[in-house]
């Protein structure tokens, strides 16, 4: 089979062209249209007045009037406790943050600490009079836009562990802390190793197939886990990389592959990903492809590098070793590199 | 076919200044900005009504496992690898002070957790302190690695050095000429396991803004693995000792401000082998006198330390200035052993006494982040990775497999240089969503290599829904091209490549990336979610080498919550990779084409009923992944034998019960059924002797089907 060059790829120029168009067509569309007002991060939709039931035309009665409105936000009277009066020992989803570190009072840096309830939810002196004035809640039903609910978390949470955050991938997509953190629950999956792929792979389903592969970092049996290699929120590296670069991310396993060594192999040095598949592989040892192959997309020189192995090097014709068991690696064993003073040739 | 942008660092670097200076001169109201109320006296705020999390808790779980049909490659990271009955026992215990103090253990010699895989691997995981104030951290696990099993070898001393052959060896031209070696094949298992401590802390002083964090790791590898020893074009494949040790060093003082922090760290990494040799016999006639013993060298003993400098400003509330910035040096200076160990040949002196290498790594990371306007937002980075190899070059005498003496060689000390320079701009559309339009250049330099520079244009375009809790939906195409900008004579160290070849992280490359993303709620208590990814690279100017890579996935997901006791989720994946590359057995344009394609399904579905009975739950998994691997070679004539495929099946159910006895004991039990198939025409049908001139192990693709059963009881406290 000869090989394709693939499809006919569009024309670039013409294609930056109307990407720029696009942009610009879609920022003059922004910009004529009103802006939009500040959404108040404790805004929730306003609750409806309930229907009245149909009664007869002759005593059809008045529908209410509409409660006046409280006025600005206020904070409680007593914290927590006027929360409580109404949040109590049966709203199960409150008892239990009772039981994670956002609830140490001992700990001047806790929530509870602070401004209790009210210091992620709002002031809630309003909401307290009334049950249907709105507080700040988070998630997909959340009035309040993703990057203000995330500000009230950064609020604490913007110390150096957060420093890559801001024009990251996931904020840029408007990922809200909550699509991975729970908060009102004693059992965070995302925190725990064995869970957290899980929530990641909400996302990022493609990954889950690649540890499902034959070859594979142990994700599967939670003894690694995204956060190994990966900083979802604090890295300001390629891939979110908790190292800067792929190579020292490696490293950190496989120090046995650093060097330097006397005699290198360049692509090894230069990204670990130009053979491997970090994530998994139908080849063993995560390899892209098998050898001779892959080493053949690189090394053409006359002799054994150069030759076509085809089947009739598999058992019940011609055996080859070149093919077989290891093949380029049968002898070129230090493929990583050699510290052996003969070593030139990766043999030693 | 070029980008119409080209990067060059220079201009890169004025952009970026100039976005900067253009997002710090727009000075804009803080995003969202609310008016809040005055922070109230909270002094008595007394929290009466909130429960006290104090006093200690946890569970222990004691149970018993039996397995039938286990295989090495069954225990690869799980550690269950024989049909023996196991006693399982993991516990947590939790304990929470009324001043913020807290401790936790967790720790498993053997247990089946709640997820899919069991892991008999052994872990403590202890934690504890003043929360806010100190923390205090240490762990250790085991990781087995088994990935094969039934290896066969006449060698002595596996998991050693050196590997000899028995007394009564006769060396012979091939393998099926070996007269010794059916009586001395014996079965070895080509097993690895890590062990990793961790011990580590973090201390916030009171009423100052730093936090003080160390951590220190002993990553310890030990086992066989296999490795090729050959003597020009005979060779044997080894069971050699795998000894590693690794000890890393983390630390940091990190100071934080309303709107600044800033962190000092370092990282020390030392990596020891406690075999600094392989020594064999040679099991075939020498081609050379003396030739009929061989040493290789093993990974050397290493050590890379590095200072890093990284923090964050908010310049303006609307505007968020980043860095990193790290220098790092890589060193190892470990004896070389010999140019040969055949007595009967002699060389030139070697150089120097070892190589003193040392490689400096520079990292530096600058974004710039701001939203001058409510619905905009810009980001630019720029980054800069060099490796500055100042490993010194000198002639080394050559001697090949041991055998004889070839020309001397200079080492060639690879450097490289990567800056990328990006810039990003999200504009808000109304409520509907947000579209990205981003462009990023990259300049990369390498020295004694054919391509000196690359150059790399990027641009991309995304549309993505606002969060809804209904539906939403994202479209990305990403177009970049990298071109070679200039070539360089590359010192030949082995032979002459052919002037066709481009390797492909070095050649020209067009690639085009189209991804789509999905989610549809169309009732509250189901969801349903869709990603697709298509990427193309074409190698438009390279005549032999790969030339051309495809991928193409497609993942669907589906989560259904019948009621607050009863959840079904699904996945299934099916992902196409293939490539095409062109060589050449006459030195210079192609003349034979290969086409490779990968093709993965994999499946998923698990479901959870809580109280089908009082305190019964019941529960269950099913997974099944299925590869393809497919391999054509187009010589010009037919290839009569081809390829088979290579082909990995694994399916496996797993069923669960839970029953609460009472308010401290529960019981479970846990059943799992895992069939496994693999076919690798690299192994299957390949005995010690099948290669005539290769000494093999047998290793044979791995194939089980087992059975686990497991009982355990909980008792919390």
């Amino acid at each position: 089979m000869r090989s394709s060059h693939g499809p006919k790829t569009p024309r670039t120029a013409q294609l930056f062209a109307a990407c720029l168009a696009m942009c610009a067509a879609v920022t003059a569309l922004a910009a004529a249209e009103p802006p939009a007002d500040a959404a108040q991060p404790t805004a929730a939709p306003a609750a409806q007045p309930a229907a009245t039931p149909a009664a007869p035309p002759e005593a059809a009665p008045a529908p209410p009037p509409a409660p006046a409105p409280l006025g600005p936000p206020t904070y409680t009277k007593d914290g927590a406790d006027t929360c409580r009066n109404c949040h109590d020992e049966e709203d199960a989803k409150v008892q239990v943050l009772f039981k994670t570190k956002h609830s140490v009072r001992a700990d001047p840096n806790s929530p509870m600490a602070q401004l209790q309830c009210e210091s992620c939810h709002g002031p809630g002196g309003n909401h307290a009079q009334r049950s249907s004035e709105p507080i700040g809640f988070f998630g997909k039903n959340s009035p309040a836009t993703v990057p203000q609910q995330n500000e009230m978390c950064l609020t604490c949470h913007s110390n150096n562990s957060r420093v890559g955050w801001h024009g990251s991938i996931h904020e840029r997509r408007d990922l809200a802390c909550v699509s991975c953190h729970k908060i009102h629950t004693e059992h965070d999956q995302v925190t725990d190793r064995a869970e957290q792929p899980a929530v990641c792979y909400r996302c990022h389903g493609d990954i889950q197939a690649a540890f499902a592969q034959f070859s594979a970092h142990p994700v599967r049996y939670a003894e690694m886990t995204c956060t190994s290699c990966h900083a979802p929120h604090d890295s300001l590296f390629p891939a979110l990389l908790t190292k800067p670069t792929v190579n020292q991310e490696c490293y950190t396993c496989h120090a046995q592959m650093r060097g330097p060594f006397l005699w290198e192999h360049a692509p090894v040095a230069e990204n670990c990903n130009n053979c491997h598949n970090s994530h998994g592989s139908t080849n063993p040892s995560l390899l892209k492809l098998r050898p001779p192959l892959l080493c053949q997309q690189c090394h053409s020189s006359a002799g054994h590098p150069s030759i076509a192995y085809t089947g009739q090097g598999l058992p019940g014709h011609t055996p080859s070793p070149l093919l077989l068991g290891g093949s380029c690696l049968n002898c070129h064993s230090h493929v990583h590199g050699s510290n052996a003073p003969s070593g030139a040739d990766l043999s030693r | 076919m070029n980008f119409p942008i080209r990067f060059d660092r220079r201009a890169g670097r004025k952009l970026l200044l100039s976005l900067s200076t253009l997002a710090c001169a727009v000075h804009s109201a803080h995003v969202g900005a609310q008016e809040l109320p005055a922070p109230p006296d909270t002094s008595l705020w007394k929290c009466e009504a909130c429960p006290a999390d104090t006093g200690t808790t946890g569970y222990v779980d004691v149970g018993i496992l039996g397995a039938n049909g286990t295989d090495d490659q069954f225990g690869t990271y799980s550690g269950l690898h024989r049909d023996d009955p196991y006693l399982l026992l993991d516990g947590l215990v939790r304990y929470r002070g009324s001043d913020a103090e807290y401790f936790d253990l967790d720790g498993s010699l053997f247990n089946v957790d709640g997820q899919r895989i069991a892991a008999l691997a052994p872990y403590l995981f202890l934690e504890g302190g003043k929360q806010g104030s100190i923390e205090l951290k240490g762990s250790y696990e085991e990781i087995p690695y088994y990935p094969y099993s039934g290896a066969l070898t006449p060698f002595l001393g596996v998991g050693s050095s050196p590997l000899t052959l028995p007394a009564n060896w006769v060396v012979a031209g091939s393998t099926q000429q070996m007269t010794a070696l059916p009586g001395s094949l014996r079965e070895t298992n080509l097993r690895q396991k890590r062990q990793i401590a961790d011990l580590g802390g973090r201390w916030l002083p009171d009423q100052s803004h730093w936090t003080l964090d160390l951590n220190y790791r002993h990553d310890k590898e030990g086992g066989e693995k296999v490795s090729g020893a050959n003597f020009l074009t005979t060779t044997s494949l080894l069971a050699v000792p795998v000894n590693y040790s690794t000890d890393q060093v983390d630390a940091g003082a990190q100071y934080t401000r309303d709107n600044w922090q800033v962190r000092l760290g370092y990282y020390g990494s030392f990596f020891h082998n406690g075999d600094a040799t392989i020594t064999w016999d040679n099991p075939f006639i020498p081609f050379g006198a003396g030739a009929n013993v061989g040493r290789m060298s093993a990974a050397p003993d290493n050590s890379f330390n590095q200072f890093s400098l990284s923090g964050g400003w908010q310049i303006v509330p609307s505007t968020r200035l980043m860095g990193s910035f790290a220098f790092g040096e890589a060193s190892q200076s470990d004896t070389y052993m010999p140019s040969t160990i055949n007595p009967g040949i002699t060389t030139q002196p070697l150089p120097r006494s070892n190589l003193d290498g040392s490689i400096d790594t520079y990292n530096y990371t600058v974004r710039l982040t701001s939203r001058p306007i409510d619905r905009l937002s810009i980001t630019a980075d720029w980054v800069d990775d060099r490796r500055d190899n100042k490993t010194t070059q000198a002639a080394y005498p050559q001697v090949v497999t041991d055998v004889f003496v070839a020309s001397t060689l200079f080492n060639l000390p690879y450097s490289f240089d990567r800056t990328t320079a990006r810039v990003i701009a999200d504009l808000a559309v109304a409520s509907a969503g947000k579209v990205e339009f981003g462009v990023k250049g990259q300049q990369y330099d390498t020295t004694y290599q054919s391509v000196a520079k690359t150059d790399t244009s990027e641009g991309w375009l995304e549309f993505h829904t606002s969060m809804s809790s209904k539906y939403g939906f994202s479209l990305k195409y990403d177009h970049s091209r990298r071109t070679i900008d200039e070539f360089q004579t590359a010192p030949t160290v082995i032979a002459v490549e052919n002037p066709l070849l481009r390797r492909f992280d070095l050649a020209d490359r067009t690639r085009d990336e189209l991804r789509g993303t999905g989610y549809i709620v169309p009732v509250q208590s189901l969801s349903l979610g869709l990603l697709a990814e298509r990427h193309e690279d074409d190698y438009d100017r390279s005549q032999v080498g790969l030339t051309a890579a495809h991928d193409f996935s497609v993942t669907l997901s589906a989560t259904w919550t019948a009621s607050q006791d009863a959840s079904l989720q699904a996945y299934a994946t099916r992902q196409v990779i293939s490539a095409d590359q062109a060589g050449s057995q006459n030195g210079g344009p192609a003349d034979w084409f290969a086409h490779t394609a990968d093709e993965v399904n994999t499946g998923g579905l698990s479901g959870q009923i809580k109280n089908v009975k009082p305190n019964l739950n019941l529960g269950a998994d099913v997974y099944a992944s299925y590869t393809k691997e497919s391999i054509n070679l187009d010589v010009g004539t037919p290839d009569v034998a081809g390829f088979p495929n290579n082909t990995f099946r694994d399916v496996g159910l797993r069923l669960f019960a839970s029953y609460k006895v009472n308010k401290q004991s529960s019981l479970r039990v846990d059943y799992w059924h895992e069939r496994y198939r693999t076919q690798d025409w690299a192994l299957d049908g390949v005995t010690p002797t099948t290669l005539v001139n290769a000494l093999g192990l047998g290793i044979t693709s791995p194939n089980f089907t087992v059975d686990q059963l497991s009982v355990n009881y909980r008792y919390d406290f």
